[in-house]
């Protein structure tokens, strides 16, 4: 199902509204609830350039530049209104160019959640943060969110994530761009229908049961970064003899957060639940704790190496990278990192990069 | 009956380079002409001479390297960066840190006690730094890039050249022989911006490790002075050092 068709269905058969949401945090639960749609924008990679995308400078992140592009053209009229996280300060400046300067007239909201651990003032702000939003969103929508629903919507997304889980990393199945693209089809799919797809897709996948890096088996990979753009990454390191075996993408494996035991106060679940994401620089998690995090990973995968993949100018991850690359660099894990932008096929310079690079990790395996 | 064990081809963006090595690893006979944009009729042609002159059969096995490797058909494609620490390895027997400045990109290798790549550095976003900037620019300035050792002026009397992006280089030397400056003096700027460029992405090289370098602008001992002074070490230049990356990919027909 494109993203179009996932749309059309919304309003003709749920008949509720279609909230874009930006990168990357927020309750997706609360849209459930109150049958909104959301459909995140990540770019999109395939924007054509107008003078739109000129308001914003180009040392900006691609991210913020291209949505500026598809906010102003008529895809866009499809969606009813914008959530904005407080994720960068890129896109809390999209949102203020946007709509002061810009082509959007429809409803606006925000997100803002805590940086840095949960501590108690964090708790008690960010409680009344999804209350806020709650009461917005009903008041926009004219449903009630009533704790039965929310409820509902929260152990929905509580099961989803079990299964995306499962689907990363189930019994030594490594990562393809099957996956990617299943994994991806939830930022615009209705929950329900896209956990069925994992259901489906779980039941008949071939799983390669080797969970160990073997004498000429694919090198094995720990992929990290924002957004796996441009998709042809995965075919390039598939070409190259390396597959990823465990991912911490901002948009796929960093937002996972199954809670085995959820509170019963639905706002204290959506807590736990937000507790529970892995670290990411956009809420504040300390670098060592994600150094930590990603260690934990690698190991756990079996991973042989990591792959670092920024988007070109995204600040949050770049200010971790440096200290990233060092610490797993003596942890004896070798370490790639590359810049992308959204869109357009890998550069012959970066795909030998990329081969290179999985040859000196399959020579390594060799040489012991 | 042939000695020929395997035939290596690197195609770069500048130049077309290929050996026959036999099962010691030792050249037995080479190519390099100037880059053709018709990669598969160069690299049939030249495979054909070098063949010819080893009498390799057809049953040899051809490794490919360079940004060309992908257009050719051969046993093996492999990466510069292997083959010129396979090529630098075979050389040295020794660990150290390799420079290639090559016509399109510029890498920086460590090699590790085995002759394994234990790190790499490699610009990816365009030509700054690369041997195809110092063409254009020395062209501009009208100096042959084989005679640059004699039209630069001696240490502490260049010019600063900021930019290292091809572009925007090529537009400062303009304005700068516009203001007068001497093309000697422009020239050392260029050289050491290019090596100040080199020198970042090295790195910290630990002291312990011998520089080594290859690729063809390791042929003009001006540039390969000068980045030895932006690193404050000596700079191995190693034997046919245009050829390292082929050699290497002959290495690699072993396995």
């Amino acid at each position: 199902m494109t993203r179009n068709e996932a749309i059309s269905t919304h309003r003709n058969q749920r008949h509720g509204k279609v909230l874009a949401c930006f990168p990357m945090q927020y309750p997706r639960e609360l849209l459930t609830a109150l049958n909104i749609l959301a459909v995140e924008v990540w770019g999109p990679p395939d924007v054509t350039p107008t003078h739109e995308m000129a308001r914003i400078q180009a040392y900006v992140c691609p991210i913020v530049r291209h949505s500026m592009e598809f906010l102003a053209s008529k895809e866009a009229s499809q969606l009813d209104g914008i959530l904005f996280p407080h994720t960068c300060d890129s896109l809390q400046g999209l949102a203020t160019v946007l709509t002061d300067f810009g082509p959007w007239d429809k409803p606006v909201f925000h997100f803002t959640h805590p940086k840095g651990p949960l501590d108690s003032p964090r708790r008690t702000f960010l409680r009344k943060e999804f209350q806020h939003l709650a009461t917005q969103l009903e008041e926009w929508t004219g449903e009630t969110l009533t704790l039965e629903k929310l409820r509902d919507a929260i152990a929905l997304h509580n099961h989803l994530d079990s299964l995306r889980g499962t689907l990363l990393e189930p019994t030594g199945q490594t990562l393809g761009p099957l996956q990617y693209e299943l994994l991806r089809r939830g930022e615009f799919q209705w929950p329900q229908t896209w956990l069925e797809e994992i259901q489906e897709a779980l039941a008949g996948v071939s799983v390669d049961v080797s969970k160990e890096a073997k004498e000429g088996g694919p090198a094995r990979l720990l992929v990290s970064g924002i957004v796996p753009e441009p998709q042809g990454i995965f075919e390039a390191l598939r070409q190259a003899g390396a597959i990823p075996v465990a991912d911490d993408y901002a948009a796929i494996g960093r937002r996972i957060c199954h809670v085995e035991n959820l509170p019963d106060d639905p706002f204290d679940a959506l807590m736990a639940r937000y507790e529970a994401l892995p670290p990411c620089p956009t809420r504040g998690a300390s670098v060592d704790r994600r150094i930590g995090w990603l260690l934990e990973r690698a190991r756990s995968a079996k991973a042989e190496a990591v792959l670092l993949h920024n988007i070109t100018f995204c600040e949050p991850e770049m200010f971790d990278l440096p200290h990233i690359r060092r610490e797993l660099a003596a942890q004896g894990l070798p370490v790639l990192y590359m810049e992308t932008e959204l869109g357009g096929e890998l550069s012959g310079q970066l795909a030998t990069r990329l081969e290179a690079f999985v040859e000196m990790v399959l020579d390594a395996r060799r040489k012991g | 009956m042939s000695n020929a064990a395997s035939i290596g081809i690197d195609i770069g963006s500048t130049s077309w380079k290929g050996c026959v090595v036999d099962s010691k690893g030792r050249v037995m006979a080479s190519r390099i002409q100037e880059s053709d944009p018709r990669i598969k009729e160069q690299t049939a042609r030249l495979l054909a001479e070098l063949m010819a002159d080893t009498g390799a059969s057809s049953q040899v096995p051809v490794i490919a390297t360079g940004y060309g490797r992908k257009q050719v058909e051969a046993t093996r494609q492999v990466t510069e960066i292997t083959c010129h620490t396979k090529g630098c390895f075979h050389q040295t027997g020794k660990p150290g840190v390799l420079i290639d400045i090559g016509g399109q990109d510029t890498k920086v290798i460590h090699i590790g006690p085995k002759g394994s790549v234990l790190d790499f550095q490699m610009n990816d976003k365009c030509a700054a730094g690369t041997g195809r900037f110092l063409e254009v620019i020395l062209q501009r300035l009208r100096i042959p890039l084989d005679q640059v050792g004699q039209h630069i002026s001696s240490k502490g009397e260049g010019v600063k050249v900021s930019s290292t992006c091809t572009v925007f280089a090529e537009s400062e030397v303009v304005s700068l022989v516009a203001q007068g400056a001497r093309v000697e003096a422009i020239a050392r700027g260029v050289l050491e911006a290019l090596a100040a460029r080199v020198s970042s992405l090295a790195g910290k090289v630990p002291e312990q490790l011998p520089l080594f370098m290859s690729g063809g602008v390791a042929l003009n001992p001006a540039m390969v002075a000068i980045l030895a002074e932006a690193l404050g070490r000596p700079i191995t230049v190693l034997d046919n050092p245009q050829l390292v990356g082929a050699h290497g990919a002959a290495l690699s027909g072993g396995g």
